[in-house]
């Protein structure tokens, strides 16, 4: 990223492939903890929001923020343009930036783990890595939440694990999801299938801002259902096998069209190149649509365009991002003159 | 009960619903799109629906799940006032007591979704001996009745043989673990 987020959080798993990769984007990590004795934040007067927020803050300060390595932000004093930027780099979700009240986040500047504080829960741990690694982006979030455990009760129940303001979170707290980007098996129609058998197998699927949002660029993102009755260890091999199923899947997809369909398949490629090359303006959407046929021909060796790396243009061409780097508003029509211009030049076309 | 619809007595009834007109409490049962047409004439109707969005899945039995509506005002946490109709509203619990004061319709919930109301996993590294104690109960149960399904009974005996242990440091004088 050319400038950085607000709040000067840790985002390398926007600009390095990891394992798995062009299909896996990022693994990410999260757990739900509350303080013991106070009530969630979801029904906690302004009072008792200040006090969770006050224990937590004191915590990351003293035990996790060595030196000045970690950025500790309350949600109040951030902007509205700061709180979009950073949904948009998937730092915080939109539920956070919709009600800033007694929030706040902390955030290593050399990691990419951070803790929210205030959203559902009193305690939120997060990180991601770049691709599949589910085992290690588990293990950041572990070692945080042990050093916070040290300091902090947390609600706790011998049956139902972690207690957190919804049950759908308790048990392990553990939300383990994949960022998959899948083309292929969108174009055939698959997705269909893949999805509704993910859903029986208990997992998630979701589009590229989690919860509630759309599905663009043929980004998803996947999620276990389940948090209690599994360990974290069992929660991760089970999400580690269904993501390479996926991943396989798409492979599949992708063989079947370059040998069934190669020449619709170029088509759609080079269409999306045309547009990308001419158009006067792009939502962004649309662009994110475009972007993700590109990086299908680039995949497949049918482009012979700038190598590119997904998540970095995708959140660079978002509103709040086009805005840092144009300084046009947000809402205005000109923004998306502007992507137009500013993809071609990311792409070097 | 009957699965049909209460009101057209041709569809499967999906949707439960607890009228009150005066001091009269009804029952009813009805499909979805009578249920839809009634929506569109009561609006009375409408504050009784049975379970928003967030609990999708439920597969209760019709009568529990009716009786759960009656129940759900007066099940109460008493430390931070949230009733179980509060939660089925809101989607949120309001601390960490209403776990227990919520009691079983909440377990139902509970284990409708996550399949389980066993936590498996990490502990907190300051959890109270007790309850330590009654974690390791639940491993051990879940154990034993595996190994009894298995047919393993030597390994049963002596899984029996700790529960007993842990039960009697844990509930001393309750003799008898059925
Ligand atoms: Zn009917
Ligand atoms: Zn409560």
């Amino acid at each position: 990223m050319s400038k950085g987020n607000p709040v000067g959080a840790c985002t390398d798993w926007l600009s390095n492939k990891g394992p798995g990769y062009p299909v896996v984007i990022s693994s990410r990590a999260r757990t739900a903890r509350n303080i013991d004795g106070l009530k969630f934040p979801t029904v906690a007067a302004p009072d008792e929001l200040e006090k969770a927020r006050g224990i937590a803050l004191e915590v990351v300060s003293r035990c996790v923020a060595e030196d000045r390595d970690w950025n500790i932000s309350f949600a109040e004093e951030l902007s509205p343009e700061d709180l979009g930027y950073m949904v948009e780099e998937h730092l915080v979700s939109g539920a956070f930036a919709g009600d800033i009240e007694g929030r706040a986040i902390a955030s290593d500047w050399k990691e990419p783990r951070s803790v929210l504080v205030n959203e559902e829960d009193h305690i939120r741990i997060q990180a991601v890595l770049p691709g599949a690694q589910f085992k290690n982006v588990w293990k950041v979030v572990d070692e945080l939440d042990s050093i916070m455990d040290r300091e902090i009760l947390y609600s706790f129940d011998p049956g139902m694990g972690y207690l957190t303001s919804c049950p759908s979170n308790a048990g392990t707290g553990l939300r383990i999801s994949a960022m998959l980007h899948l083309p292929a098996l969108v174009i055939t129609g698959e997705i269909a299938k893949t999805i509704s058998a993910l859903g029986s197998a208990g997992i998630y699927v979701r589009g590229l801002h989690g919860e509630g949002s759309g599905v663009a660029g043929n980004i998803f993102q996947i999620s276990n259902r389940r948090t209690l009755g599994e360990s974290e260890e069992s929660i991760v091999s089970y999400m580690e096998y269904t993501v390479q199923q996926i991943v396989d899947n798409e492979r599949t997809a992708r063989k079947m069209m370059l040998r069934d369909s190669e020449i619709e398949l170029s088509d759609r490629v080079y269409r999306a190149l045309g547009i990308v090359e001419r158009a006067r303006r792009l939502y962004y959407q649309e662009a994110l649509e475009l972007v993700s046929q590109l990086k299908l021909g680039l995949d497949l060796d049918i482009l012979a365009i700038k190598e590119f790396y997904m998540p970095q243009v995708e959140v660079s061409i978002s509103p709040h991002h086009m805005t840092e780097l144009t300084g046009v508003d947000v809402d205005s029509e000109a923004i998306d003159r502007e992507r137009a211009i500013y993809l071609r030049r990311l792409l070097d076309l | 009960m009957s699965i049909f619809c209460d009101e057209c007595k041709k569809n499967i009834a999906t949707v439960f619903l607890t009228k009150v007109s005066g001091e009269e409490v009804s029952k009813v049962q009805l499909c979805e799109a009578c249920s839809k047409k009634m929506e569109e004439t009561s609006e009375a109707v409408n504050l009784f629906a049975f379970l928003p969005q967030i609990l999708t899945g439920f597969s209760g039995q019709p009568e529990d799940a009716a009786d759960d509506i009656l129940t759900g005002a007066l099940v109460k946490c008493d430390s931070c006032g949230t009733s179980f109709n509060d939660f089925q509203k809101m989607g949120f619990l309001g601390c960490p007591d209403c776990y227990r004061a919520l009691g079983e319709p909440l377990e139902r919930v509970i284990m409708d979704f996550q399949g389980s109301t066993g936590h498996k996993g990490k502990m907190p590294s300051r959890v109270s001996e007790d309850a330590k104690l009654r974690r390791r109960l639940i491993d051990l149960e879940q154990n034993l009745e595996r190994q009894i399904i298995e047919e393993d009974y030597e390994a049963a005996a002596s899984v029996r043989d700790k529960i007993r242990e842990i039960r009697e440091k844990l509930y001393p004088g309750v003799d008898e673990y059925e």
